[in-house]
């Protein structure tokens, strides 16, 4: 019933909406001021370059070849999981998902250490499938197991053989959750800066951090971000309508119900082969290598003053990310999500404007609004949490939002009919029940700030040193014995609370929805 | 005793875009008493709920709320969190991280201290739930849940209690239970209640007065009894019961009237001339016959019967061939084909 309702977003929430969004449209402005610094003829000939072109065939290859591969293996991935009679399916796939949780810079030094040869392209495309295909998976299986079994009953009674069904019926079904999984898996590729540098694989991200270290030509780094904007804008628009189709599939709308797994004897032995492989490249390489790096350890004493020191720093960066985050988003959540209007969308939409922007150009774009309007924080930790709050803004604001929405907009109106004001329902009934999904969105936004690698390269204070840049310190010159301690507690520490989330959402899949509205 | 009317709704209109879903509503709600606002899924029910509870503003006319106006020519001077209208929409929506107490507790100005506690351990004993102060929502079965909802507004002694069909999530068997104690709740408190139903037995009898709302319009408020037997119009008549529509002419004297089942007695005057006569099924009565069923004196053939348990509903054809049906004891349910005379009993009514 919000037809044609008109809604003004209350002042307590617009002020710091606004905030937030204009933060967030600092990257792109200041992208914009230094790639158009030489003026706009300059920026023709930088993109006219045989050059410029070289790097957007090989971007764009690399794209391709990971998303085909991502879909490739994700869409197996959920149909072992989801349609394959195998004990233990709820663990598999939560190794399956586990590979999210290796930076794809540890897992390319990874395997560069068991196979140096592998650098360059190939490397690039092993490292990023591995890392990519979830994004594939996890939707596809989600939209696998809201499939109505019925159908597929009807079908089959109607003449279907199996594969007739999988293929006529099924496939177009998830198709929409495939083509939204591969254009995320695109946009990943795009923005990755780990995975191609340590494969030394000139692309774009790669190019743009080379120019500027460099430090010559800034503006040359600006415009090959601008290029790199307009793709990455692309693959966000058509990702935002195929999320949209693939929301209209009946996701969530319960449990299929006497779902027949396939228990051929075939399928089981492909399924079989096909879990083994994708567990041993995309989880059993890393590991391996990281626990063979330990052993090597064993010639010299662990430096563990230091180990722990890049602890306490990533914990501490994580953490004022998420808290600073948290804040930021919270009220553009709250005002996208129960006060709609033309305001809060447009607020909504800037704070999603980053989400186009890789990682590495909003540390390059973060670094010249330091020097020219945050001198006194240049180098220092507040504008090293301001360019992950800016990576990570989008994540949180969406998720913050679906958060609050999962609850029904009835209850705050019955707080309201019950005297508490506009303020005091936000307070005392919308933050607290969204606040498992504010809790997640923090979790989630530390969890990722302390494995973010670009940004803390460029705008750690100085004698900062995180497990991310650490791990990067070491490997970029093969010490591999040192990386090692790193690079075990990174996998850790970003393997447990994967697992968990991953497990959790398994569960909460195959259980019946929203409990207590039935008696 | 204040006799100004706990809510008055004055020539109130709303639309949606081009939609429009209220026109010129006018009602007064008098203090302790319950209104049902009766009408189809679409009717325009919910807006003015929600017109009077301040989530929705209507375009035009005045509401007043204790006599203080709230809203006014599509400006809402108060906004909902000072009405001093509560709600109990459809399913509760309790608020899941709250204990029972809490909930019930929430609207109340302090929600701590003696006197708080004993408001809602009143409450709790009125619902009849005082060992679940400290259950969660999520806990409680649909209609222990509903009347927590209730509990919850009655809290702060609201000026009026809004009902969103209250019981449509609730299954048919609880229903009934669920909303004999509501209505005796707010019997016993005296509340005063507008309650919002398109369930014709609900509306007519929980409520002491029904204000029937067909396509945005409010076409006739009246107590339940006048309601049911002297509908304004032919969709009222419809509309709140089971109605038998029968062509037919009105004598000259205004009061008789002639139709298929031949001569009948108008509950009021009408115009000479063509007429929709209606009649409550249970109104007509009909014996078994043993003539032939082709013979001119046969009033009219079973055609179908349907078997109920305490009851049945048989479908005559008159000797118009129209078909009639009627409801009748399921011990008297005569055979299909056999020859039943018609009777109808007691006074009906001419739409012209």
């Amino acid at each position: 019933m919000n037809v044609g309702r008109r809604v003004r977003v209350p002042a307590p929430l617009a002020l710091p909406a606004v905030a937030a969004a204009v933060i967030a449209l600092i990257p792109a402005f200041y992208l914009a001021t230094q790639a158009f610094a030489r003026g706009a003829g300059n920026v023709w000939d930088e993109i006219f370059q045989s050059r410029t072109w070289d790097l957007i065939v090989r971007s764009t290859w690399l794209t391709a070849v990971v998303t085909a591969a991502s879909i490739v293996v994700g869409t197996v991935g959920a149909w072992v999981t989801t349609r394959v009679a195998l004990p233990g399916r709820a663990v598999l796939l939560v190794l399956f998902a586990l590979p999210l949780a290796i930076p794809s810079y540890l897992s390319a030094f990874a395997w560069i250490s068991w196979q140096p040869g592998l650098e360059g392209f190939w490397g690039a495309v092993i490292v990023l499938t591995c890392a990519c295909y979830p994004y594939v998976m996890l939707p596809v299986a989600a939209a696998l197991r809201g499939l109505d079994s019925t159908q597929e009953d009807v079908a089959r009674s109607l003449g279907r053989t199996q594969r007739q069904v999988m293929w006529g019926l099924v496939l177009p079904q998830v198709r929409p959750s495939i083509t939204a999984g591969g254009l995320l898996v695109a946009l990943y590729v795009l923005s990755d800066f780990g995975a191609v540098a340590a494969m030394r694989y000139e692309t774009f991200t790669w190019v743009i951090y080379g120019a500027y270290r460099a430090g010559f030509n800034p503006s040359r780094a600006a415009i090959l971000s601008l290029v790199l904007v307009a793709a990455a804008l692309i693959l966000v628009t058509l990702e935002s309508r195929a999320r949209g189709r693939a929301g209209a599939v009946r996701i969530g709308s319960g449990v299929g119900r006497n779902r027949r797994n396939t228990a051929s004897p075939r399928a089981v032995v492909g399924a079989v082969v096909a879990s083994l492989s994708i567990i041993g490249v995309g989880l059993g390489v890393p590991v391996v290598s990281v626990i063979s790096w330990l052993g090597r350890e064993t010639q010299r004493s662990v430096p563990w003053a230091d180990v722990r020191g890049a602890i306490l720093d990533s914990f501490l960066i994580g953490l004022l990310t998420a808290i600073a985050t948290i804040l930021v988003a919270l009220p553009v959540g709250i005002a996208a999500s129960r006060y709609r209007s033309r305001f809060s969308s447009a607020v909504e939409r800037s704070t999603y404007v980053t989400h186009a922007l890789p990682g590495i150009v909003i540390a390059i774009s973060v670094v010249y609004a330091g020097i020219r309007l945050l001198r006194p924080w240049y180098q220092k930790l507040p504008l090293l949490v301001l360019g992950q709050l800016l990576i990570f803004l989008p994540l949180a604001v969406a998720a913050i939002r679906n958060s609050i929405e999962q609850s029904s907009a009835r209850i705050e109106e019955a707080a309201k009919s019950l005297g508490a004001g506009t303020m005091a329902t936000i307070r005392r009934v919308t933050v607290p029940l969204a606040l498992p999904g504010i809790g997640a969105a923090a979790a989630l936004t530390m969890l990722n700030a302390m494995k973010e690698l670009p940004t803390t390269l460029l705008l750690r204070p100085t004698g900062w040193e995180t497990l991310a840049t650490s791990i990067w310190k070491y490997s970029t010159v093969s010490d591999y014995s040192a990386v090692g301690p790193y690079a075990l507690t990174l996998m850790i520490v970003t393997a447990v609370p994967t697992a968990i989330v991953t497990s959790l959402t398994v569960l909460r899949v195959s259980r019946p929805s929203s409990p207590g509205r039935q008696g | 005793m204040n006799d100004t009317p706990a809510l008055v709704v004055d020539s109130v209109s709303h639309s949606f875009g081009a939609l429009g879903v209220l026109e010129g509503v006018s009602l007064a709600v008098p203090r302790g008493s319950i209104t049902a606002v009766l009408g189809p899924s679409g009717g325009g029910k919910t807006t003015l709920l929600r017109a009077v509870a301040g989530f929705e503003t209507p375009s035009e006319g005045t509401v007043r709320i204790a006599g203080n106006v709230v809203v006014h020519d599509g400006r809402s001077l108060v906004p909902p969190e000072r009405r001093g209208v509560t709600i109990v929409p459809q399913e509760g929506a309790l608020f899941p991280h709250l204990s029972v107490f809490d909930n019930i507790a929430f609207g109340l100005k302090k929600r701590r201290g003696s006197d708080a506690e004993k408001r809602v351990r009143h409450l709790l004993d009125v619902i009849e739930l005082g060992d679940l102060a400290d259950a969660r929502p999520s806990s409680l079965s649909g209609g222990m849940q509903q009347r927590v909802a209730l509990a919850r507004a009655l809290a702060p002694s609201p000026a009026l209690v809004l009902l969103d069909e209250p019981f449509t999530a609730l299954d048919a068997t609880l229903r009934q239970t669920v909303r004999d104690e509501v209505v005796a709740t707010l019997r016993r408190e005296g509340e005063t209640a507008l309650w919002v139903t398109h369930d014709q037995q609900e509306a007519l009898s929980v409520a002491d007065q029904v204000a029937v709302l067909l396509d945005g319009r409010l076409v006739q408020v009246a107590d339940p009894v006048t309601l049911y037997r002297e509908p304004a119009t032919k969709q009222v008549a419809q509309f709140v019961g089971d109605a038998v529509v029968l062509r037919g002419t009105v004598d000259h004297d205004g009061v008789h009237a002639l139709c298929d089942t031949g001569r009948v007695t108008l509950s009021r005057p009408a115009v000479a001339g063509p007429t929709d006569i209606v009649i409550r099924p249970e109104q007509i009565e009909i014996s078994a016959n043993s003539v032939d069923p082709n013979s001119p004196s046969c009033d009219g053939v079973v055609c179908s019967t349907r078997f109920f348990g305490h009851d049945g509903i048989v479908d005559v054809r008159l000797a118009s061939g129209f078909v009639v049906s009627v409801r009748v004891h399921a011990t008297l349910l005569p055979a299909v084909g056999e020859c039943v005379d018609v009777r109808v009993n007691g006074p009906v009514l001419a739409f012209a």
